[in-house]
């Protein structure tokens, strides 16, 4: 067989790729070492991080270019062989710039030519965005609960999506043009949460506090419900039209249907709740609609009316707040623009808003309130913060005003309107995560009615920190304790300006009797064994953060000694006071003693905490 | 294995035969002449055919009775009927399986004062009474208020809600419906009703017939719901079916259900609740689930309770719902399981009660289930199904857990199933409950497919007697220490009484027989007995302390003996209550009729003062008087013995008449070791006064007496 030479063998091998190539590709000149020109643009110039860079490159070449590969950094990104050429580069986490992405242009000789461009990475920060207007936000995992630090922010609308990340106080501040926004929280451990329906005017906004509560199980989906809102006209439900508010008449009242639908059926929805003046959650921060769902459903639509007291006295241009839970905590809130005409004006006369107070009272349990108010107030994981507001805004025969506006400042100089209650209301309760121990808050009341309106004097409280009972003695399950013990206990912190405790012994789980020591369980009466450390109960010690009281000083215990061989339990009730009473911290209290509240089973305000269960010897 | 009550027996010989038994005293000073009092019938036997003066029992207005019914709990029941006629009450309910009868009392009388007059001394054929007016809660949970309307379309799912039961995967229940799934096991649902008709519980053969203990009728299985969501609830996490193309599926979807319904809203007192747990027990369930408490302690309960785990029936009862280490309802008892809830990702659910008292945990929040929504009327209320939650869901989980257990072995003993879905269970990952498992129902049930089963408990009943008529004392308490590590360092706490001390319930005393343990983990214990409650009958506070090795599948029977005065607590005409130490507050035994003394009762006294706190009190030694009616031309003679018996006093006996002039006075007798003998014939029918007084300075502990009375 005659050989074939090399260089034949090659231009046959070119002529049969070429012919299985397809009929635009250049075929080589023999020779060819023309390299191809390129240039590269990436945008934007500056990315968040996590964000997303589009390359666009153009390349020629003098016999034809085959591809552009794009690369960032020696990382291939992508190639594409047809103009336009573009690649598009989504950084992935712990991408930081500056950034330098490549575009090289290839021939089919194997010339190549390579541009470049850099970008830079924005680091996340708690400023999501960099529009004209200012939204202050603050994250909490429940009204009146911890703040959440470290979650990641996505806001969506016009100018495309930002990103940001709650700072170590759970605060962040959205920097966005005014417009409608859609703003998601995730975070490890964390259900979803979302605002579909955040509407940003020009200048400061009020400030946004949101809550992204605790996933009830990191095993379970945590993507936020889909929520539907429509009016009702008659029976018929219908759209709200973006571009005009939907007007309501106050005497007809606001009816609306809502679905709400887990997004995987491992969950079910729970809650929905509807209202206005004010994000509706938990009753115990203000009157609203709830409808609950049999969990059967996976979607759940309800019917709701709010009207009278559910109104608050809200009238005008104002806003219409949904917001939908499911079983696994994930959260959806949607704000729709409405307007309540008010056609029965309320012209009742009115009076002065008297016995205006506010108290911020602490506990250190944590009772995870479903409240659109988000406190990163509340000073620990296993705590809840809130304020108590109450006043005298007397009704007569004439009626009782429309409603009431409740202004916030923490400065005592601008006032903005936190929520509105309806006029029938005497107390008002802020859970808000702008609450901050140790930072006052000022409040004014607002009454009104359709055309005027009578504030109350300002308002002032500085929250307490929580604090624990440590180290109670006699211990739990100790034995052979004494007949005539000494009790101790030490406080995890000395808050507030005096320290209460109301010392129990109890004949309990034994039983000869509940109140061997201290009547309250019998009596309802906290006045006997109360100690305070101000120096009115010299019986009681106290060195540092360590207090000590005899069994018995106060001779009034059924008997002078417990009885022998027999179990009994050591409770206390205990709280922290400012001077002035303006402010209260619960340690614990089964039994009111401090505030009136059944937050447990069978108990009051603050079960959490110590009790001991000992049994004496024989002396 | 089948233990039955063997106190009963034991009992019987020391209150029936109304002998003494125990002459032989505690105290070793001087070695006693032998002395034989045996012979002798007891006070406290004639009491119990003769009653307290129905006048001790009328209403004053201070008792604050939440009910007319009295609880007596009886060694014969003849005594009951003597008590009902005595009283003109209606025998209200009676339970021969505890002993225990429910007598309605006439508006007049108090429930709490007859129970204390009646406690007072001993009663030949009461064991003890007690008021019913123990109050229990059924735990709260949120309910709907409006319900979703829509009905969204079921695929076509064998349990198409079980994609939601993230409770059930939790367990690992959705892994073990090969192994077992309760099948044949009946389960008591101790709560309120739940609904017979709900689709996914309804079937043939899985719901028996049980009790409504409010009115005694039974609930058979085509009857409607009466009311009440919180029965239903716990009926599906136990046993909701499997695949029948409805709902989810519960731990033992094969399980058989059994309504005991104590809420119907309000709780059905403590008597009809025993009631409810006999019948259960008697109608062959074999777990009796208890979600509901709040109560503490009470002895006719723990009688009940004592029942089911003598017959081999495991108790589940919820841990509460307040936060704390507290102890709530039936799960606390010893032998009971104690549950916990746990909520997500194995962490403790925010509510539940912690602390050693706790067994085992299981998932208590979030959990679907057929908690229907009661505001539903039928068909839709039996389609319905809610979010159930607190200790209340996880008990449930562990009595479907127990069903499964016994399903695969019914020979398990209720300790056993407690420990081994303790010891199965995975670890809690909250930091409060370290230590402590969330169950895991395949492993437990494939431990038991393997044989591993631990070994059985032990159990330990406990009476104390009082030295002289071995009349059972009250309100003794009685713990067993573990001295190895046993029950996670617990004591087993006990009482042989429930005796309440004056300042919280005013009167009311409630005595009872022995202690009793069922389910103690083997081991070594230190017994303490304390003396009697110086609330109860008063005395210096003896504590006797033992040691005892309580072994696997054994039963200990331990007796003691204290020193205790039943007569020292008196009231004088106007009704003011103190101590016999005058002849104006003598102890009045007249009502007994003479007859009664012919051939002489026997009872002991104590020279104590420290007895009685809440009498006024008393400067001086402690004297003694008791009043009695003699006849025209009868014989009054008292003995009285203290020296002889080894008692560091020396009694001294005199004979007052009426006005307290004394009459004649005691001589002793070496002879027959009596310190005192002192005779009167009585010229005129009336009452006199015994005086006892004592010769020594020796008082409290140690200065016990014993006197014969006889009138002929």
């Amino acid at each position: 067989m005659k050989r074939s030479s090399p260089l034949a063998l090659l231009a046959l091998t070119g002529l049969l790729l070429t012919a299985c190539g397809g009929s635009d590709t250049p075929q080589p000149q023999p020779g060819d070492t023309t390299k191809p020109t390129v240039t590269l643009t990436a945008a934007p110039k500056t990315v968040q991080a996590g964000g997303t860079v589009t390359l666009t490159a153009t390349a020629d070449d003098n016999v034809g270019v085959i591809k552009v590969s794009f690369y960032r950094g020696s990382t291939l990104i992508s190639e594409d062989t047809a103009d336009p050429y573009t690649a598009t580069d989504t950084l992935g986490a712990g991408i930081g710039g500056p950034l330098t992405y490549r575009a090289v242009a290839s021939d089919a000789a194997g010339n190549t030519a390579e541009a470049t461009d850099s970008v830079t990475v924005n680091q996340v920060t708690s400023t999501v965005g960099s529009g004209s207007a200012t939204v202050p936000g603050y994250l909490a995992n429940s009204q009146g609960g911890a703040v959440v630090p470290g979650s990641a922010i996505t806001v969506q609308g016009p100018g495309g999506t930002q990103n940001g990340v709650t700072d170590a106080r759970g605060q962040f501040t959205l920097k966005l043009d005014p417009g409608t926004y859609s703003i998601e929280f995730k975070k490890a451990g964390y259900a979803a949460s979302r605002i579909e329906g955040f509407k940003v005017v020009a200048g400061t906004n009020e400030t946004l506090q949101t809550i992204q509560k605790n996933a009830f199980a990191t095993t379970l989906p945590t993507t936020a419900p889909a929520v539907s809102v429509k009016q009702l006209v008659g029976a018929d439900a219908k759209d709200f039209d973006p571009a005009k508010p939907a007007e309501f008449k106050a005497s007809a009242g606001v009816p609306v249907q809502v679905t709400n639908t887990a997004t995987n059926a491992q969950n079910s929805p729970v809650y929905t709740y509807v209202g206005v003046g004010g994000v509706p959650g938990a009753g115990f921060f203000g009157t609203r609609a709830i409808a609950t769902n049999d969990p059967k459903n996976t979607s759940f639509t309800t019917t709701v009316t709010l009207a009278k007291n559910s109104l608050r006295g809200v009238r005008g241009p104002t806003q219409l707040y949904v917001v939908a839970y499911d079983s696994n905590e994930n959260r959806t809130e949607v704000r729709v623009p409405i307007v309540i005409t008010d056609d029965q004006p309320n012209d009742t006369p009115l009076a002065s808003v008297r016995d205006a107070k506010a108290r911020a009272v602490t506990i250190a349990q944590k009772v995870g309130f479903n409240s659109p108010i988000r406190p990163t107030g509340a000073p620990t994981e296993m705590s809840t913060l809130w304020v108590d507001l109450t006043w005298n805004a007397p009704s007569g025969v004439l009626g009782g005003p429309l409603g009431a506006r409740i202004w916030k400042s923490d400065d005592n100089k601008t006032f903005m309107v936190y929520k509105t209650v309806q006029g029938t209301a005497s107390t008002a309760r802020d859970g808000s995560a702008s609450l901050e121990v140790g930072k006052p808050v000022y409040y004014q009341i607002e009454v009104f009615n359709s055309t005027q309106s009578v504030r109350s004097d300002v308002l002032q409280t500085t929250p307490l920190d929580s604090f624990t009972l440590t180290n109670i003695k006699p211990s739990e399950n100790s034995t052979g304790v004494s007949r005539t013990p000494t009790i101790s206990w030490d406080v995890s912190k000395k808050v507030g300006d005096v320290r209460n405790f109301y010392v129990m012994v109890n004949d309990y789980p034994q039983q000869s009797a509940n109140c061997f020591w201290g009547d309250l369980l019998c009596s309802g009466e906290a006045t006997d064994n109360m100690f305070t450390d101000d120096g009115k109960t010299p019986a009681l010690m106290n060195t540092g953060n360590s207090y000590s009281v005899a069994f018995n000083v106060n001779k009034t215990a059924l008997l002078p000694a417990l009885e022998s061989n027999h179990a009994y339990t050591l409770d206390f009730s205990a709280a922290a006071y400012s001077k002035s009473g303006d402010a209260v911290s619960i340690a614990q209290d089964y039994h009111k003693v401090f505030y009136d509240l059944d937050l447990c089973n069978f108990g009051g305000p603050v079960c959490e905490g110590q009790v001991s269960n000992f049994t004496t010897g024989d002396k | 294995m089948n233990r039955r009550l063997v106190f009963g027996a034991l009992s019987a010989a020391l209150l029936l035969a109304g002998c003494n038994t125990a002459s032989t005293p505690q105290t070793t000073t001087a070695t006693p002449p032998k002395l034989d009092l045996s012979s002798y019938r007891t006070l406290g036997s004639a009491l119990g055919q003769t009653l307290p003066p129905v006048s001790s029992m009328l209403k004053t207005g201070q008792e604050g009775d939440s009910s007319q019914e009295l609880v007596i709990a009886y060694q014969d029941r003849a005594f009951v009927d003597r008590l009902a006629a005595h009283l003109s009450a209606r025998v209200g309910g009676d339970l021969p399986q505890l002993g225990l009868a429910l007598l309605a009392l006439p508006e007049q009388y108090s429930a709490k004062r007859a129970a204390a007059a009646l406690s007072l001394s001993p009663h030949s054929g009461l064991r003890f009474a007690e008021a019913n007016n123990y109050d229990a809660k059924l735990p709260e949970i949120p309910q709907s208020s409006e319900a979703g309307s829509k009905l969204s379309a079921q695929a076509t799912d064998p349990d198409p809600l079980s994609i939601k039961q993230w409770w059930i995967a939790q367990v690992s229940a959705d892994k073990v419906r090969d192994l077992a799934t309760g099948k044949g096991v009946i389960v008591g649902v101790v709560d309120d009703d739940f609904d017979r008709q709900h689709e996914d519980l309804k079937a043939a053969g899985k719901i028996v017939t049980g009790i409504d203990t409010s009115t005694g009728k039974e609930l058979t299985p085509d009857m409607p719901l009466t009311n009440g969501a919180h029965g239903s609830g716990s009926a599906g996490t136990i046993a909701e079916r499997l695949g029948n193309g409805v709902g989810g599926a519960g731990i033992a979807p094969d399980a058989i259900l059994m309504p005991v319904r104590i809420f119907s809203p309000g709780f059905s007192g403590s008597f009809n609740v025993a009631r409810g747990l006999v019948y259960a027990v008697d109608h062959g369930a074999q777990v009796l689930n208890n979600s509901w408490g709040g109560g503490g302690y009470t002895q006719i309960i723990k009688e009940a309770v004592d029942y089911a785990l003598s017959k081999n029936v495991v108790v589940v009862g919820s841990a509460g719902n307040d936060y704390r280490a507290q102890m709530s309802g039936p799960g606390a008892y010893t032998g009971a399981i104690n549950v916990g809830a746990s909520a997500g990702d194995d962490m403790k659910a925010n509510f539940s009660n912690i602390g050693l008292r706790n067994d085992i945990y299981a998932p208590g929040d979030n959990g679907l289930t057929t908690y229907i929504n009661a505001g539903l009327k039928s068909p839709e209320r039996e389609q319905s199904y809610g979010l159930f939650n607190g200790t209340s869901m996880a008990a449930p989980v562990i009595s479907g857990a127990a069903a499964l257990l016994l399903e695969v072995n019914p020979k398990l003993t209720p300790y056993q199933v407690k420990k081994i879905l303790a010891a199965t269970g995975d670890p809690m990952k909250d930091p409060r409950t370290q230590g402590f498992n969330r169950v895991n129902v395949l492993k437990a049930v494939q431990a038991v497919k393997a044989g591993q089963i631990p070994a059985d408990g032990g159990s330990v009943e406990v009476v104390v007697v009082d030295k002289a008529e071995a009349s059972p004392i009250t309100g003794t308490d009685v713990n067993l220490v573990p001295l190895d590590g046993q029950n996670r360092g617990m004591p087993y706490l006990g009482r042989t009484g429930n005796g309440r001390l004056a300042a919280s319930l005013p009167g009311a005393f409630d005595p009872s027989g022995a202690a009793r343990f069922f389910g103690v983990e083997p081991g070594r214990y230190r017994v303490t007995v304390a003396g009697p409650s110086v609330n109860v009958f008063g005395g210096t506070r003896d504590n006797i302390v033992g040691e005892i090795n309580v072994q696997s599948g054994k039963n200990q029977q331990l007796s003691y003996t204290h020193q205790v005065d039943f007569y020292e607590y008196s009231q004088d005409a106007k009704g003011n209550d103190g101590r016999n130490n005058t002849p104006a507050l003598a102890t009045d035994l007249t009502f007994i009729p003479a007859s009664a003394f012919a051939q002489g009762l026997l009872f002991g006294g104590t020279f104590d003062n420290a007895n009685y706190v809440y009498a006024p009190p008393t400067t001086g030694k402690d004297v003694d008087h008791l009043k009695f009616a003699v006849g025209a031309g009868q014989t009054l003679t008292v003995e009285a013995l203290a020296r002889a018996l080894g008692s560091s006093a020396v009694v001294q006996a005199d004979l007052l008449d009426a006005s307290g002039a004394v009459v004649a006075t005691g001589k002793p007798s070496a002879a027959t070791g009596r310190d005192s003998v002192v005779s009167f014939k009585a010229p005129a029918k009336g009452n006199y006064i015994v005086r006892f007084s004592n010769q020594t300075a020796n008082e409290g502990l140690g200065a016990f007496y014993t006197s014969i009375v006889a009138i002929k």
